[in-house]
């Protein structure tokens, strides 16, 4: 017997891909999904580059796009971990700017019903359409928000709250990230470029990433072959400012530190960092701070995927747990697309090209946010 | 488990059309103005930063995008009141925002009580802020701690289904913390669930005695002011 928490099912929309061989498939070219678009031009936004989702259309309702993000990726993580409708089943979102397109209609003079606006609107629809009658969950902690819901359901797994879990994040596009990052100039007008010497801000992105987390030894008696395990999840706090990360890095780096004992391992089994990596002066930078204190002159090889994916909020970090996974299962680390000139005064080893990594046990998947939130998910080879 | 509540309390403000900074500012200042002191910050909410999201749009289509201001930005995030609340209170552990009604609530409980399994001695700091929708915005906080040493007004404990009927479910998570705490206030038990999400109950304690502010709004419990 075993109390080891695991990941049994995967479902995904991303700029890259709706399902996980094609996002894999892409990530590992080098591609970004970074398109210039025009309806934003003829709003004058003043940046016009963004990572959408193309194509994805369900109930032409765009105050109900997020909602219907959530319903697809969840209906795909079931269906992956061949796991149905069970009175214990709970689900667990993270979410920044939750359904913000009906925000932006409330603005316009729309009735705003905020239980269809909020954030938790996501959990609740994922549960009425799958029929999933365990705990709801919604974590509305920015840009870590994936990570959060993560590490919870992993926890409501381990102690028996829940016989299972749907949990990850879910961001629709939102006009109002969409404007307030580009005026407080952390965006790039060209590409993010995470770690390169020119990198000059983050990009917009939107996706729903869902996994589906279960206790080993159930997965193993239903016949399931697990995908990855949750190793654990570290949080701090920075208590320091409203958006700026501590320049030391001192937060992160705590945050990291809790994640490997959480896990119950050294900082020299982690074999990637998948890393928050913004693209943004100050974010990156601590970030490598961070990691050179808690891992030292072993830094492992680090990546982040929002060059490729942009920033997808609150639904980052549950890509990243995703593009995670598959990095295990195929003992290969994808590469930090758009890096032309690596920072080097971060010292960092970047995966510029897709790399074997033969005995890759563990990875470090990082989200940071404002508010000065620090978290840091360890999984692990099944 | 059990947790003790070693000190609560809930306000209300009129400050409800300024903005969610204003709020965020005004809880954080509450909570250290009442030497609020935890070691994680658990925050539920429905609508933190709901009101921020709109005027911050509305403003930039009156400006023009490309004159926006972006200072309100911060505040569209539902966790900008908690960061506030932290950083006021030099919180450098975790810190979560739940989102929802009541089982946001249970949400929190439940964080915190895991917190303080996991770190005995610490405090876990549990606050409920909604605003939108409401005349006032209002704030029910309760800081819970295992340390036996510690005076206690009330206890919390997390368990299966209640024998006993709850309060209706549908109630923001302030609303539904600030019920707990004047039943607790007031020498009475109080119950907090749902089927789905779980149930915590509070107990009442008599290790000191209810406090009142000057300004008549109530301050349950306190460890370093017993005796005032």
């Amino acid at each position: 017997m075993t109390d080891r928490v695991v990941v049994t099912g995967m479902g995904l929309r991303t700029p890259l891909g709706s399902d996980l061989e094609t996002l894999w498939a892409r990530l590992l070219s080098g591609e970004s999904a970074s398109q210039h678009w025009p309806d934003l031009a003829a709003e004058n936004f003043p940046i016009a580059s963004a990572c959408r989702l193309q194509d994805f259309e369900v109930s032409g309702d765009p105050t109900r796009r997020g909602r219907d993000l959530a319903v697809a990726a969840a209906r795909d993580a079931l269906t992956d971990s061949d796991l149905d409708g069970d009175d214990r089943i709970g689900v667990f979102v993270g979410t920044t700017m939750g359904e913000s397109a009906a925000f932006e209609a409330a603005a316009d003079g729309a009735e705003l019903r905020i239980d269809e606006a909020a954030g938790s609107v996501f959990a609740a629809e994922v549960a009425r359409d799958r029929g999933l009658a365990g705990p709801l969950r919604t974590y509305g902690t920015a840009c870590a928000a994936g990570n959060y819901a993560l590490g919870a359901a992993a926890t409501a797994v381990r102690k028996g709250t829940v016989t299972a879990a749907v949990s990850g994040g879910v961001e629709p596009f939102s006009k109002i990230a969409m404007l307030g990052f580009a005026r407080s100039r952390a965006m790039s007008g060209d590409l993010c470029r995470p770690f390169d010497r020119a990198r000059a801000g983050m990009q917009l992105g939107e996706a729903a990433a869902l996994l589906v987390l279960e206790r080993e030894d159930q997965a193993l008696a239903r016949g399931r072959d697990p995908l990855a395990v949750v190793g654990g999840l570290g949080l701090s706090g920075d208590a320091f400012h409203p958006t700026a990360p501590r320049e030391d890095g001192s937060g992160m780096a705590a945050a990291m530190r809790a994640g490997l004992a959480a896990a119950g391992i050294g900082p020299s089994e982690v074999g990637w960092v998948c890393a928050h990596g913004t693209g943004t002066l100050r974010s990156d930078a601590a970030e490598a701070r961070a990691l050179h204190t808690v891992f030292g002159d072993q830094t492992p090889p680090v990546a982040s995927v929002k060059g490729a994916l942009g920033h997808s909020l609150g639904a980052a970090t549950a890509v990243q747990a995703v593009v995670a996974v598959q990095a295990l299962r195929t003992r290969t680390l994808p590469p930090n697309a758009n890096l032309v000139e690596p920072d080097d005064s971060l010292m960092l080893d970047v995966v510029i090209e897709p790399r074997p990594a033969p005995e890759l046990r563990w990875i470090m998947s990082c989200g940071y946010a404002f508010g000065g939130l620090n978290s840091a998910l360890v999984l692990g080879r099944a | 488990m059990t947790a003790r509540v070693v000190r609560a309390g809930h306000w209300t403000s009129s400050q409800v059309d300024s903005g969610d900074g204003a709020v965020a500012r005004w809880a954080a200042g509450t909570l250290a103005g009442d030497r609020f002191q935890a070691d994680a910050l658990l925050l539920a909410t429905l609508d933190s930063g709901a009101r921020e999201s709109i005027g911050f749009w509305r403003s930039s289509r009156e400006t023009g995008f490309p004159y926006a201001n972006p200072r309100p930005f911060p505040w569209t995030l539902s966790n900008s009141s908690t960061g506030r609340i932290a950083q006021a209170l030099g919180i450098r552990g975790p810190t979560y925002t739940l989102v929802g009604r009541s089982e946001a609530l249970i949400g929190a409980l439940g964080h915190a009580m895991d917190e303080l399994e996991t770190r005995p001695g610490s405090r876990a700091l549990v606050v409920a802020l909604d605003g939108l929708g409401m005349q006032v915005s209002q704030l029910a906080a309760m800081c819970l701690s295992t340390d036996p040493a510690s005076y206690a007004v009330g206890s919390v404990v997390a368990r299966g289904r209640p024998d006993a009927p709850a309060d209706p479910d549908g109630g923001t998570a302030s609303q539904t913390l600030a019920a707990a705490l004047d039943r607790l206030a007031g020498g009475k038990e109080a119950l907090v669930g749902s089927d789905r999400d779980g149930w915590f109950s509070f107990t009442p304690s008599s290790e000191i005695p209810t406090l009142v502010r000057e300004d008549g709004e109530p301050l349950v419990g306190s460890d370093d002011i017993v005796g005032v």
